[in-house]
Parts: C-alpha cells; structure tokens; sequence
C-alpha cells in the first residue's frame, strides 16, 4: 500500500493525472477499438459492484499472461480481494467480451498448485471459474507472484459490511445455494479436493439478477489459511493456521453450515476473538449452540443447519441428509446425534474433563501433569471406566509402558496418548500444532523465514505421523511416509526435511535464496528463476542447494537418482556433471530455449570437468570455447564439448603414450646420470682396446704390405 | 688377503724356467742372434722405443702393445730390406741413415701419442655425448610437462 501511495505521489508530482497516464499507456499498447471494449469492461464492473469500493491506490503498468490475458494493475479491484490476494481487472485480447479479473496470490504463503490445472480444467457449478493461471511480475512489490484468472461475478458480493446485500434471501434461493455448495463439495471431493474458503466474504452473485450464489477461490493460498475462526471447526482451530492441512469434505460442510447460517439470518457473524477463544467456546457449548443462540432461524433450516455443525465429524451430515430436510422428506437414516459425554470427568489443572476433546485439550495445554497422569495410571483408569474401551486402554497401556523405560520425552508420550485418544485432533509436539498434511506448509514457512527447523526434524523423526495416520479410518498416510525417517537421518542433499515437504505436498513451490524473488512452481520455472537470478556475485556458488535437488528429485522422481548420488561425490568433477546433465536435461526437455546467465554460471562451475583431460593445451582450448558456448544459452552444448567421448578417448590413449614415454625418458636420463662417474674409465678403456685392435691392424697391414712387396721385388 | 697373496696372476703368469731351459735358451737365442744378426741389429736399434717402455712401464701392457705394434710395423719396412740384402754392412747402413731411423723410431711416436691422446679425446666426446642426450630428454620431459601437466611424473631428478 505505501508502494502505491509513492506511486500516486509520483504521479501528482508530474502533474499526470492517473487516468490520462492510463489512456496513454492503454493507447499505446493496443487498437483503439480494443480500448473502448476495455472501458466497456470497467464500466460494467462498476455497475454490477455495488458495493465496490474504488481503489484509491493505483499502479500503473500492465502485464500479458499467455499471450491473452492482460492484467491493468491500474485497475484495483478490491471488491474482489480474496485471500489477501489483491484483484485487478483483466482484460481478455481474443474475446474482449469476457469480464474477468485476475487475483494475485501473495508471496507470504503459496497457492495450491496442484489442484490449478483441474478447476482451470472444469467448470463446477457454484465455484467462481478459474479460466487460466500463470505467473507474472507484480510491480507493487516487485516479485513474481502466481496470478489467477477468474470471471467476474456479475452480481457483486453477497454480504457487504456484515449484511448481506439481498436483504431477505428467499427459502429457494437459501436451499438452492446450499445444495449447490454441497454438490460443489461432493464434485470436489471426488477428485480428492477440499475448498476450505467457504465463508460469508467469499459468496458472490453470479449473475446480475442476483439468482445464483456461487463461492470464491480457493486456490490463491494455503488452504484455510485465512478463514476466520468462527468457520472452522473446533479441531481446525486448535492447530496452527498454516498447519490446518487440506483438510476435507467435512470440513467444507462445516464452513457451510456457518455460512448458511448467516445467509438464513442475512447477517454475518460479529465474533472479535482469537482462534483459541472460539476454540474454548465451540467445545464448552458445542458450535451450533454458540453461533445460533439469540439469533431467529426459520425453523425448517434447524435441522440441516444443526447437521452440518455437528462437532462430531462423523456424524456431520452430507449431501443426501441435507438434501432431504431441506425438501421436507423423511430421512433415511436417523439423525445422528451427538455421542453421550462420558459420566466421569478427568481432572486436569483443576478443571473436570468429560470429552475426548476437552481432555486432549487439557493435556496438551498441561503436558508435565499429563505425564504424570501418564505414569500415575490415571489416564489408563478414566479410559477404562469412562470410555469403556478395551483397545484404546491397550494402546495407551503399550505406550505408558514405553514412557516408564529411560528418559522419556514428555510431549511425545502426551501426543501419542492425545492421538489415541482422539484421532480427530491435530498433534502438538513442543508448542506445535498441525495436521499432518499441514506440516509441510509450515516447514516451507519456517524455510522461508529461515526459523529453527530442529523441532520439526523431531517430529519426522518420531513415529507421530504414522500413528495419526493410522488412527484414521477414512485417510491413508502418503506412500513414502515410513521413508521420512531415514530422510532426515541422511544429511545427503537431496534428502533431509526439504525432500520430505516436497514429497508430502504437491502444492508447495520450490522455495531457495538463488531464486530471489521469482516464483518456482515447475522444472522450466525453475531454471529461469535460476537464470534471471545469476549476479556476478553468484559466479563462484553453485547453482543449486539442499531444497532444489530435493525438489527436483520429488518432481522428477527415480529418473535422478544417479544424479543426487552423483551430487554428493566427494569428487567435483563428478558433482559438475551431474549438475550439467540435470540441467541441460530439463532445459531440453522442459525449456526454457535460451538461458544465457544459467549457462554461465553452470559453465563456471563445469571448469573440474576440464580438469579429467589430461592435456593441458585441450584443456586450455576448451576454457576458450566454454567463453563461447555459454553465449548460445544452451547447456547441452556445453556437454557436447566437455564430454566429447571422441576425445577423452584420445585424451586417454595420448596421455597413456604420454606416461609411458615419460618413464622411459626418465629412466634413460636416470641410467645417463648414474653412469656419468664411470663414463670416463670405460670410454678410455674402450678407447685403449680399440686402439690396440687398430694397432695390430696397422701391424698386420705392414707386415702384409711389405711381405707383397719383398716378394714381387 | 691371504687368498690374494697365494693365488697367482694367471693372465699373465709365465711358467718359470729351470736353469737347463735357461740355458738351451740362451745358446738358442745366441746362435739365432749370430746366425741373423743383421735382422737382430735392425730389430734392435728399430725397436728401441717399445724396448723401452717394456723396461720403464712393465705392467702397461696396453702401452706396450700399441707402441709396440705401430714400432713394428715401421720396422717392418727396413726388416724386408735386410731380407732383399742379407749382411750387417747393409743392416748398418740402413740403421745409419737417420731418415730411415725418424720413421721407425716416429711409428713407435705415433703409436705412443695415439695411446695417450685418443681415450681421453673418446671420453671427452663421450660426455659430450651423454650430456647432449640428457639435454634432449630434459627438453622432452620440458614438453611433456606442459603438455600434460602434473598428470605425469614430474621431471625431479
């Protein structure tokens, strides 16, 4: 916001007024004909928005996503801000017809990237259309933000300043809109989705005559990451917001019922309390009590409304019960009520405990009595007299049994007794809170926020992820979950806690400081965040860290195996080409063509590959041509010509030649040096002896000669 | 030590004579030098130079037979002369004419120089010789080493 106030200030400076630099830019960028659909376009969101509210901090600037979608950040919607997630209007260059706005998801936390392709890919009735996503560079804060692209609801928002807009939502536009989001959950749920932002601010009109509700995205952020606390459940709300997890149907059921709840009294809910306050008062009165107390429900609304806030999350209703109590038909089943609190009470800090979740509650908030309680047999004797449960006393027995051996870790006992207990709530271990499958976002933000990850190396290290998950009867533990343990026990890269969110978490982008501000959600993404990112000051630091290859390794799977190996040789030549082969096989495969600096830099570190040939003029020569290759931008060129097998096979046979000549040579010279003190004795004495062969010849020849003469004279 | 004092020189040992065979030997060697005496006068002065060195270096034998053969082989050239003209006024004259005295007695010279001077010369080229094939090799090594840096064993010696 300061950002766009600069902005602004900026402008009146240059006595530009906002709108005429706007027409400027506008006009330069397209047809004139294309201008006014695009004012068209404003104009009729301003029509159907009501309530919108103006925005009175604007930017400037415009962004193309995929060649269609032009994004005008001068054009702040902030009516459709969702999700902390700013709108902006969106214009479509093929059908300029099309009213859509773009949402930009923040950078705090991450959108739930693996469900993009599957709403980009469906229209679900009663879900606000995502029709493309991508990312783009957002100017406010100057970062690459994922933004996504949704048609605009025509009708405006349904509830505006804690009313809704219509004044009285009639009977069949209440049943119609609850079935809808119900069947909307249903359709999700099939494809093994959960919304988790069904509230009140995230309803809207479909179209202009108000007939049609339909609910918001969903996908901008982590899921449930900023639903208020009166929409959560009451185990929702005791784990930590990033540690909700994906949830599930019934959670979307639950977040429903709340919201049909003020759409039934056409008011929304008014609570200033913290999550942990909700928290206390959902559990001491039970949620449908505390949100419809004083308030005047149509009285055919009770029943299903009261389904859909049961506290029991089995016996929440769904579709089929819903459908029928709102239609007036008998139900099939009877209506499942809330199981009998348990006669004896469990005292815990002095307060008496009945339900499972108000004693885990109370454990988890008292973990030295717990223990204690633990030890002393009072938790095995309430399950045995309250609960009445053999199984459950078993298990709690087997693991008070593992606490009296040595020294035992206190939260650990307390959090497998909880789970035990109630396998509904989320684990807390030393002060954190999640569901599993929220455990990887809140890795990723520590990541990111550079926070101490010891307690989560902890967790992972224990057995309480396989024990919640096998408390589930309706969830099934990733497949790779018995592997975490030995990821964190190896310090290999490639392992270790990075791999394990990427491994648990499809949503989670691959976070790293070589990134800078860009945003990585794929294997092209990746190598061009790496490549915009290149400074000389990088030059001399490897492209690549703990969290990329464990992200790579997630994305790409076995396939990279050799190559994590490789990367934690001890040899750096065998580390540069690993490295080169990863890269220059995503760029081939995955693109992006062109990556100049990521080619440099990765030529730079290639230089221990140079270092296998033998001969230093090849060597030097192929430090000449690296300076030429990497301007291609291509990484494969730069395997071509350092692993030319041609010539390292000549390398090889020379440089044995080489070796061989060398010995001999010097074994030569070593024979030459140590005959040198002999040299002259044996010289003369060879000199002598064929000086004295010489002298009998002369000898000989004398004789002869004479003796011819004397005889023919 | 012991063994070297009772084990006798035998590359150059020589059985010696009883004093009979001295003397057979002697009045063989007189009637010899009476019955040729011319050719003994010739060898004699003609052969003076190895005579000598035979009497100065007796253990040279390289010497001797260098100086020795050349000598000869001078002499050989008045030794065929006396044979065309066998009496000692020739055998005299011949000895008597100095030309014929510098040639025999500078064979002799000839061979003496080349006993001295021709093995230091052959050790002298030698080491040149030596050295200039270590230069070579050390000039190769040089090469290889740029070539092929410390890849190769590195020239230290």
């Amino acid at each position: 916001m300061e950002v766009l106030e600069e902005v602004k200030q900026q402008n009146i400076e240059d006595n530009q007024p906002l709108d005429s630099l706007e027409n400027v830019s506008e006009r330069s960028f397209d047809e004139s004909s294309f201008l006014e659909d695009n004012l068209q376009i404003k104009e009729d969101v301003s029509v159907y928005s009501d309530n919108e509210v103006k925005s009175e901090n604007n930017i400037s600037g415009k962004v193309l996503i995929k060649e269609r979608y032009e994004i005008d950040f001068s054009n702040h919607l902030s009516w459709l801000d969702n999700n902390n997630a700013p709108a902006y209007a969106v214009t479509d260059r093929i059908d300029a017809t099309k009213k859509l706005f773009a949402l930009i998801c923040p950078c705090d936390t991450a959108p739930r990237l693996s469900i993009l392709s599957f709403l980009k890919s469906t229209y679900i009735p009663n879900l606000m259309k995502l029709v493309d996503y991508g990312v783009i560079e957002y100017p406010l804060n100057k970062t690459h933000n994922m933004a996504l692209i949704y048609v605009i609801p025509q009708g405006g928002k349904v509830f505006v300043n804690g009313t809704s807009i219509v004044t009285d939502i009639n009977p069949e536009l209440f049943k119609k809109t609850v079935l809808g989001i119900l069947s909307m959950i249903d359709t999700l749920k099939s494809h093994g989705i959960s919304h988790r932002s069904i509230r009140t601010d995230n309803l809207y009109f479909q179209d202009a005559q108000k007939s049609e509700i339909i609910v918001g995205d969903c996908a901008s952020t982590f899921p449930a990451y900023f639903q208020p606390p009166v929409f959560e459940t009451i185990e929702n709300l005791y784990a930590s917001i990033s540690g909700r997890g994906n949830g599930s149907d019934k959670d979307d059921i639950y977040s429903l019922g709340v919201t049909a709840l003020c759409l039934a009294t056409g008011k929304e809910f008014s609570f200033n309390c913290t999550p942990a306050e909700m928290l206390y008062k959902k559990m001491k009165k039970g949620s449908y009590i505390l949100l419809a107390e004083n308030l005047k429900i149509p009285t055919n609304y009770i029943p299903a409304l009261k389904g859909m806030l049961n506290d029991v999350p089995e016996n929440r209703w769904g579709h089929s019960q819903i459908y029928a109590t709102l239609e007036g038909k008998p139900l099939n089943h009877s209506n499942q009520a809330s199981p009998e609190k348990p006669k004896r009470a469990l005292a815990i800090n002095g307060e008496k405990c009945y339900t499972p979740n108000e004693i885990v509650y109370a454990l988890y908030s008292n973990i030295e009595e717990a223990f204690d309680m633990l030890i002393n047999g009072k938790i095995t004797e309430w399950v045995k007299n309250a609960l009445e449960n053999e199984k459950i006393k078993s298990k709690i027995e087997t693991i008070v049994g593992q606490a009296a051996v040595g020294k035992a870790d206190k939260d650990l006992c307390v959090a497998k007794i909880c789970i035990t207990l109630n396998p509904d709530f989320p684990i807390r271990y030393k002060g954190i809170t999640f569901f599993p499958s929220g455990l990887p976002k809140m890795v990723f933000l520590a990541l990111k926020e550079q926070k101490s990850l010891n307690t989560f190396v902890e967790i992972f290290n224990s057995d309480l992820i396989k024990l919640w998950y096998q408390e589930q009867e309706r969830l099934r533990s990733p497949a790779n979950a018995t592997e975490f343990r030995s990821y964190i026990n190896r310090r290999d890269i490639g392992y270790g806690l990075e791999r394990i969110i990427y491994d648990f978490d499809d949503d989670l982008p691959c976070t790293s400081p070589l990134f800078g501000n860009e945003f990585v959600d794929g294997l092209a993404p990746l190598l061009r965040a790496l490549n915009n990112n290149y400074s000389e000051t990088l030059k001399n630091s490897v492209p690549y860290d703990r969290t990329i290859i464990a992200y790579l390794r997630c994305k790409i799977g076995k396939k990279i195996e050799n190559v994590v190996v490789d990367l934690n040789s001890s040899r750096e030549e065998i580390k540069a080409s690993a490295l080169l082969h990863l890269y220059a096989n995503i760029q081939n495969k995955h693109g992006p063509a062109l990556l100049i600096n990521l080619t440099k830099w990765v030529a730079h570190c290639a230089h221990p590959i140079i270092q296998i040939y033998h001969n230093k003029h090849y060597q030097k020569f192929l430090e000449k041509e690296l300076l030429k290759v990497y301007k291609k931008g291509r990484l494969i060129d730069i395997i071509n010509l350092l692993e030319n097998e041609e010539a390292l096979y000549k390398d090889k046979v020379d440089y044995a030649a080489a070796l061989n000549e060398t010995n001999a040579l010097l074994l030569k010279k070593n024979k030459y040096l140590n005959q040198n003190d002999q040299l002259e004795n044996d010289s003369k004495e060879m000199a002598i002896k064929a000086l004295s062969i010489f002298a009998l010849f002369v000898m000989l020849a004398s004789f002869a000669y004479n003796l011819v003469m004397w005889i023919f004279q | 030590m012991k063994n070297s004092k009772t084990t006798p020189n035998t590359k150059y040992s020589f059985k010696k004579l009883n004093k009979v065979q001295k003397l057979v030997l002697i009045v063989l060697l007189l009637i010899l030098t009476f019955s040729s005496f011319p050719i003994v006068f010739i060898l004699f002065i003609g052969l003076l130079p190895t005579i000598t060195i035979m009497i100065t270096d007796k253990q040279n034998y390289d010497k001797q037979m260098i100086v020795g053969c050349f000598n000869i082989a001078g002499v050989f050239f008045y030794l065929f002369n006396v044979l065309n003209n066998f009496s000692l006024p020739n055998a005299f004259s011949i000895v008597g004419d100095i030309f014929n005295l510098i040639l025999m007695l500078a064979s002799a010279g000839i061979g003496l120089i080349l006993y001295n001077e021709v093995p230091n010369l052959y050790a002298t080229y030698m080491q040149h010789s030596y050295q200039k094939q270590i230069e070579k090799i050390n000039e190769r090594l040089v090469k290889l080493a740029e070539e092929w840096g410390t890849n190769i064993p590195q020239n230290k010696l």
